[in-house]
């Protein structure tokens, strides 16, 4: 669906990306994380085809994204940080952008609106800027389009929103879609990741699913320093008030329970963001094991 | 349970694909609407106040037929430089811009829509107006200079102007030099485009800026190099009548047929070539 090949793009002189590439073979929910300035916004920017990378390949759902072919833009939907809808209501919206999208589902987008509580009788400029993100989100997830994009989603959105954006977007239509949401809410998200894609440095990282991270991490709360992992496989701590939350690696033979079945994003973001070449050395020969496993 | 979509359109050719292009003069429409009946209706309301002031200060003399081609063409050059330099303005905004250049069509096909909607459809609202304005206040002329000068009152001078429509009356522009002001006027608008698309902040006041220090410093070119102005413009002048040789045809052909089309390929370009940063 995506394959990025070395490749190299900044701004002005300033190089972000050198030698940046990074694979979706396959449907699921990939999640961004980096940090500020990482340039995960544009990571989204070059996959759609809005900048011209420096050098290197890039291979969007079979198109160069920067040729912008009618097909391509077809296949593909983002919903971008700072967006813009037309003051339409959405209705009109439906009827005059849904048509482009081959699979764009009239009966699909009724339903995310009800979902999320979006007025349907307003026009945009007639709401707030929350219900215009809910609304935008819905249309795009309503195109069908196989690749979706979206920048910092949950921004805007009350808590109750962002629990309907992670019942939406775990629907079963969804299944056979690839979905990127690049963001800095890990504990919005964590639950319905598939894959994590770490960016650091203008590389990728961390690339894992996040089953797999589950069966090699394990991350908690430690009530003192003696309730902590053994101190080989500690790859990061802090203090929590008198608690210490903790990342360790997995001893073999140490299968995650129900309880554990899920990494805590914002600690491992944490812990790649403070710890970077400790956490990506204690991982790479798991990573190596997984992308040979992975499928082709 | 996964839910398959199934595809109800057939391939569509990655150029072009008129139901694609009806897909997005649509969109295009119900989004624009209220910006060009907008920009129409202040076009009406700067073409009445300026009339009522002309009017106003003459006595109703100043609507002869030469004035009305002068107000009619005068009008079109200027709002219509306006008008095409804001046709892409949505891609000048960023968070707008993303929806304008992600909408699943392609770049000729947006192309396209912008030089049916600015060249073709815009001349044509803005003549319609000017005649809806036009033909009360010709009536209104004619009663008034009647009854003022009903001895030296000649009607044919006050005949209602209609653009590029052979006319009797002795004052009125002829069709030909017409078609060379409405080319003017769509070089005019590709290059208006073509800026709009160029720069990225101020883009239409950067793009008035350019065009006016081109326009300065090629007729300081001409004139130094002795350019006769009945030669540029032989196509469109009494001059067409005579024989013309094959230079004057060529540099012709260049100016009222290259440059226009050179402008709005560079405006395809540009479009093409636009990135958001």
């Amino acid at each position: 669906m995506i394959a990025i090949d070395d490749l190299h793009f900044g701004y002005g002189r300033d190089a972000l990306y050198q030698g940046f590439s990074a694979q979706v073979r396959q449907p699921g929910i990939y999640g961004l994380f980096g940090r500020n300035g990482s340039g995960k916004s544009t990571l989204l920017k070059l996959l759609c085809g809005l900048l011209t990378p420096w050098a290197g390949r890039m291979q969007v759902m079979g198109h160069v994204p920067r040729q912008r072919a009618a097909d391509f833009l077809a296949s593909i939907c983002i919903v971008p940080e700072e967006f813009h809808l037309p003051n339409l209501t959405t209705a009109q919206l439906a009827d005059t952008q849904g048509v482009f999208y081959p699979r764009f589902s009239k009966a699909l987008f009724g339903a995310y609106l009800d979902e999320l509580e979006v007025p349907t009788a307003s026009r945009f400029e007639a709401m707030s800027l929350g219900q215009k993100k809910k609304a935008a989100i819905a249309f795009a997830l309503a195109t069908g389009t196989p690749l979706l994009l979206m920048d910092e989603p949950t921004n805007g959105l009350d808590i109750v929103g962002r629990g309907q954006f992670r019942r939406l977007v775990q629907r079963p239509e969804h299944a056979e879609r690839a979905v990127l949401i690049s963001t800095h809410q890990a504990h919005d998200l964590e639950s319905v990741l598939s894959h994590i894609w770490f960016i650091d440095q203008g590389q990728l990282a961390l690339s894992a699913r996040m089953a797999d991270l589950a069966g090699v991490l394990r991350t908690g709360v430690a009530n003192s320093a003696a309730d902590l992992p053994a101190q080989e496989g500690l790859l990061y701590q802090e203090r929590i008030g008198q608690q210490i939350a903790y990342v360790a690696l997995r001893s073999r033979g140490d299968a995650p329970t129900a309880v554990e079945h899920t990494v805590q994003l914002e600690l491992l973001y944490k812990a790649l963001s403070l710890n970077r070449d400790s956490m990506l050395a204690a991982l790479a020969p798991w990573q190596q094991d997984a992308v040979a496993q992975e499928p082709a | 349970m996964s839910m398959e979509f199934i595809s109800v359109r057939g391939p569509e050719s990655t150029t072009f694909s008129w139901p694609r292009w009806r897909r997005l003069a649509r969109a295009h429409w119900a989004e624009q609407r209220s910006t060009y009946l907008g920009h129409l209706l202040v076009c009406s309301l700067l073409y009445i106040a300026l009339l009522l002031f002309m009017l106003g200060v003459s006595g109703f003399a100043a609507f002869q037929t030469s004035m009305q081609a002068a107000l009619y063409f005068g009008g079109l050059f200027l709002t219509g430089f306006v008008f095409a330099g804001r046709y892409f303005s949505a891609v000048a905004r960023r968070e707008s811009a993303l929806l304008a250049l992600m909408r699943p069509a392609s770049v000729f096909e947006k192309w396209a829509l912008c030089v049916v909607v600015v060249a073709i459809a815009y001349p044509l609202a803005y003549s319609l107006l000017f005649l809806a304005i036009s033909w009360p206040v010709q009536q209104a002329a004619i009663a008034v200079r009647s009854a003022l000068e009903p001895q030296a009152f000649k009607p044919e001078d006050y005949a209602l102007f209609m653009p590029l429509a052979k006319m009797a009356a002795r004052q009125a522009m002829p069709a030909a030099q017409q078609t060379g002001l409405l080319i003017a006027v769509w070089t005019l608008q590709a290059f208006a485009v073509a800026g709009s698309l160029y720069f990225g902040r101020a883009s239409l006041l950067k793009t008035l800026a350019l065009g006016f220090a081109l326009f300065v410093s090629t007729a300081l070119v001409a004139s130094m190099a002795g350019a006769q102005g009945d030669v540029l413009f032989a196509w469109w002048s009494s001059r067409r009548f005579a024989s013309l040789d094959a230079g004057i045809h060529a540099l012709n052909a260049l100016l009222w047929i290259g440059l226009p089309a050179l402008l709005w390929l560079q405006a395809y370009l540009h479009l093409q070539e636009k990135e958001l940063l």
